[in-house]
């Protein structure tokens, strides 16, 4: 009886063995990926806008950052780089940078968010299913499919266009348009400004007419 | 005095004959014309492939690139006298596409991402075959169906960013291919088939219905008993 148990025990460890190794045999989709063919650039814009109507923009002078909780601002030389992208293309499109007190038609926000995520997941079904981009900072962000207990980090850009000309007192302005860059390398100074520059030209919607 | 004579003539007979008699006994020829033990119980099957893995149906619309990442492992009892064998197979397939960067447009929303699209398939089917010639010919021919379940996971990576499904899914299979015996009386041969894996898997974001694919492969078989 218990030897029987034993050598049924055995029996099924080693399917199991065998099924996980047969598995293994699939491959790492990823592993081969450059560090520039793991960047994604994804825009959402307001469909019912009409980025033509407007003419100035204000933008700040610093980046802002959001950590989990924490927020700040940063003057990093990568960050001056990053606004200063940022105000080329917008000087390109034909749309005039003001100061923030001369009644901008637009309101510019570039911001680095860092979120750390730690939990506990089953793995039977590890994708996120959709998309998961919502509007704002913060909200319906995609977290990579993890198993078990883990911590992941993972470091972004956000841009996002204000809508300062319709703002009625009180209300808070709606967002017409937002970027976000995702990837590795991407907080590399010598490539910053490219990136930005192909954020602007899937935008092309985006200009004064 | 008689039946002296009768007696020995008897004797003088039987010791003529005797060499016939014993020539009738050693040519008996059922002694020799026993039927094959392949032909007497239920014997055994394992055979080992792998090939070349060909998209089908709406999958194809998603997946631009063959795989040759395709392998199946199958046991088969073999049975003696009707041409039938049931069995189970366990399988695996992997197929990749990456395309180069783009832009993808949504409904208000532009991703540009360089994309990789895989599905991975872990097939365990029960199956039955049907062979066209005797369990015994060197060259067995043979058609089969199966039905089973399969772990598939169908992702499409923008960069590293995955989105996709994955699951438990129906397999179906039909298959023809044949079996040839390296000698006649051998254990081991080489098999060849072609395999329609149907398996319903429904990924609305890539307007997916289905996984199918067509399968090529060749492999070694061992049978005994």
């Amino acid at each position: 009886m218990k030897k029987s148990f034993f050598v049924l025990s055995k029996n099924i460890l080693f399917l199991g063995v065998l099924m996980t190794v047969w598995g293994a045999c699939t491959p790492d989709p990823l592993k081969d990926l450059t560090p520039e063919e793991t960047q994604v650039f994804i825009t959402n814009y307001e469909k019912n806008t009409k980025f033509g109507d407007y003419k100035t923009f204000s933008l700040a002078d610093s980046v802002f950052t959001l950590q989990n909780q924490r927020s700040g601002v940063s003057t990093l030389p990568l960050d001056f780089r990053m606004l200063g992208s940022v105000t080329n293309n917008m000087a390109k499109r034909g749309y005039n940078r003001v100061s923030k007190t001369s009644n901008p038609d637009l309101g510019i926000n570039v911001v680095r968010i860092s979120e750390t995520q730690s939990g506990v997941v089953a793995n039977y079904n590890p994708w996120n299913s959709y998309w998961g981009f919502g509007g704002g900072v913060g909200g319906g962000f995609y977290y990579p499919p993890t198993y078990s207990y883990y911590q992941t980090t993972e470091t972004y850009w956000h841009l996002e266009i204000v809508d300062l000309k319709k703002a009625q007192a009180g209300q808070q302005a709606s967002i017409i348009w937002n970027a976000q860059i995702r990837g590795s390398g991407i907080f590399d100074e010598s490539t910053v400004a490219t990136i930005v520059d192909n954020v602007f030209a899937q935008s092309d919607y985006l200009k004064r007419n | 005095m008689k039946t002296r004579n009768n007696i020995l003539i008897v004797i003088f007979l039987a010791w003529v004959s005797a060499p016939v008699w014993a020539q009738q006994v050693i040519d008996r020829p059922q002694l020799y014309k026993r039927p094959s033990p392949y032909e007497r119980y239920t014997t055994y099957r394992v055979s080992v492939t792998g090939g070349l893995g060909l998209p089908m149906g709406t999958f194809k619309d998603f997946m631009a690139k063959n795989t040759l990442h395709n392998y199946q492992i199958s046991v088969d009892f073999v049975f003696p006298q009707n041409n039938f064998s049931a069995g189970f197979n366990v399988g695996s397939q992997y197929f990749q596409h990456r395309l180069p960067r783009q832009v993808y447009r949504f409904d208000g929303q532009d991703v540009s991402a360089v994309q990789t699209r895989a599905l991975s398939v872990l097939p365990v089917v029960v199956t039955g075959s049907y062979h066209f010639t005797k369990v015994t010919a060197p060259i067995r021919p043979f058609v089969q169906a199966g039905i089973g379940g399969a772990f598939a996971e169908l992702a499409n990576y923008y960069g590293t960013i995955a989105t996709g499904d994955n699951g438990f899914k129906l397999v179906a299979q039909a298959s023809a291919g044949v079996r040839v015996l390296f000698s006649s009386k051998g254990n081991l041969g080489i098999e060849a088939a072609a395999t329609y894996q149907h398996i319903p898997f429904d990924v609305a974001s890539e307007g997916i219905k289905d996984v199918s694919s067509l399968n090529a492969r060749v492999g070694l078989f061992y049978r005994w008993w």
